[in-house]
């Protein structure tokens, strides 16, 4: 009977690798996404008696998986028109704070400026350290990170500086939890956001007029998927097998 | 009625090769999975199986230019915190800046101490195993062994005897594929059940003749 459970757990694995490219099919547009990765391990194995010669004979009671990690590696550059849209080339974050007071995190710059002047996602959350830019006037970003804003005057125009752009790293990004809508949230495994100046410690620098694509690879996840597909008809094979063995052994007996 | 016994031993080893080749087939999207193979032997009329043996081939390079992924080519083990091996490189860096792999163990260096890295900074591998980083210099040495009487216990670990590791090669941004072979597996399992099938006719046929026998007297 062992060998169905364990042709079931490389089912059951196959199966939630195959949800897992889904998504990242899902998303192969989504500005900022980063695709996961599923890695396996075997099980435990046990002992079924030994050789003539005394040496142990194991056999593994099938595959788990081990582990779905988050590739933070940068997606391809969209350059576009729009003075509001960002990209960080690096490692950081835009740390961003929700209506309600809580800090997230996200690689999408894809910010717009609401009705009272603030630099905001598209959910409407303020990007932090907040930047209020008075009216009419274009937003414009150094790569170090400088924020101002250039207006109209009667004689001529004038920049008006805004701030400074921080950008949150994490020790361990991989742990971050994706909250959706390309938000992350920090965790303890994660560790503490480190708010570090663009162009300082890997944080990167701001990219303005540019949108980070998904990292996601097409032709990479149809390959993984077709790996997928054959790997859970073979074991769909050995149950079969199996199944065919134990009538055998049920017919035996008439 | 030594020959139904006889037959018995040799339909259970068939399902021990079945149950085999099952977990081969689950793991062969595990990386550094390695292949377990069946050897059969008859002592007078038992064919029985003479313990399983694993293939030591190495599997297919799988290239994702991950730079905390790590590949080995030869004969070669990573040595893990918790004192097992293991030819998984799927590693990371965990909050503490130790290289760990997907359950958190921490790799150990030639010193058996971890490897810390720091963070943000970007890493080298050389083929011996040795790793540089881009502003520290030279992080440590992997401690890479090379195992006799490997062992799988299960979460791509090993145990086994260790010894300095002299053909291993390490390469960088690579993860290395289970090496079982899916058609072998297909071959194995019809190989399996169609030995099965004939130990069944022989039960079947020495039940006949018994029951002739005892018609006879």
């Amino acid at each position: 009977m062992r060998a169905l459970y364990t042709a079931a757990t490389g089912m059951n694995a196959r199966q939630i690798q195959l949800e897992n490219i889904a998504n990242n099919l899902a998303n192969s547009t989504t500005t900022g996404y980063k695709k996961t990765r599923e890695t396996f391990a075997d099980l435990i194995y046990q002992q079924v008696g030994g050789s003539p010669a005394g040496d142990p004979m194991q056999l593994g009671s099938g595959t788990r998986v081990a582990s779905l990690s988050r590739d933070f590696r940068s997606g391809n550059v969209i350059v576009t028109s729009n003075p509001t849209d960002l990209m960080i080339d690096g490692e950081g974050f835009f740390a961003v704070e929700t209506p309600n007071g809580e800090t997230m995190y996200t690689r999408d710059g894809h910010f717009r400026i609401d009705l009272e002047g603030n630099l905001t996602t598209q959910d409407g959350y303020i990007v932090q350290p907040g930047f209020q830019i008075p009216e009419g006037g274009t937003l414009m970003i150094g790569s170090d990170g400088s924020v101002s804003a250039l207006l109209q005057t009667e004689n001529g125009s004038e920049s008006v500086s805004l701030g400074q752009f921080e950008m949150a790293r994490f020790p361990n990004p991989e742990a971050l939890m994706a909250a959706g809508r390309n938000y992350f949230r920090a965790t303890t495994a994660a560790g503490e956001a480190e708010l570090v100046q663009p162009q300082t410690g890997g944080a990167g620098t701001v990219i303005q007029y540019a949108l980070e694509g998904a990292n996601v690879d097409v032709a990479e996840e149809l390959i993984n998927m077709i790996s997928a597909q054959r790997s859970y008809e073979l074991s769909s094979k050995v149950i079969q097998t199996a199944d065919e063995m134990m009538q055998i052994a049920a017919s035996l007996k008439r | 009625m030594k020959d139904i016994y006889t037959t018995l031993s040799g339909s259970l080893a068939a399902w021990h090769h079945v149950e085999m080749v099952s977990n081969n087939v689950a793991n062969m999207n595990t990386s550094g999975f390695r292949e377990a193979r069946m050897a059969f032997s008859t002592d007078g009329q038992m064919a029985r199986p003479d313990g399983i043996f694993y293939n030591s081939a190495d599997g297919a390079l799988i290239v994702d230019d991950n730079p905390t992924h790590l590949a080995l080519r030869g004969d070669g083990f990573f040595s893990m915190a918790n004192g097992s091996y293991s030819r998984d490189g799927n590693f990371h860096v965990d909050l503490a800046g130790n290289l760990v792999n997907s359950d958190g163990i921490a790799v150990l260096n030639d010193q058996n101490q971890p490897i810390l890295m720091r963070p943000g900074e970007s890493i080298s591998v050389s083929p011996d195993g040795v790793i540089i980083g881009s502003s520290s210099g030279q992080v440590g040495k992997l401690g890479l062994v090379s195992l006799t009487n490997a062992t799988p216990v299960g979460g791509t670990a090993w145990t086994g005897t260790p010894a300095p590791a002299l053909t291993a090669e390490v390469i960088q941004g690579a993860l290395e594929h289970a090496n079982a072979d899916p058609l072998r597996g297909m071959v194995e399992l019809i190989e399996a059940s169609r030995i099965f099938e004939a130990q069944e006719k022989v039960i079947r046929t020495s039940d006949e003749m018994r029951a002739r026998l005892n018609r006879i007297a």
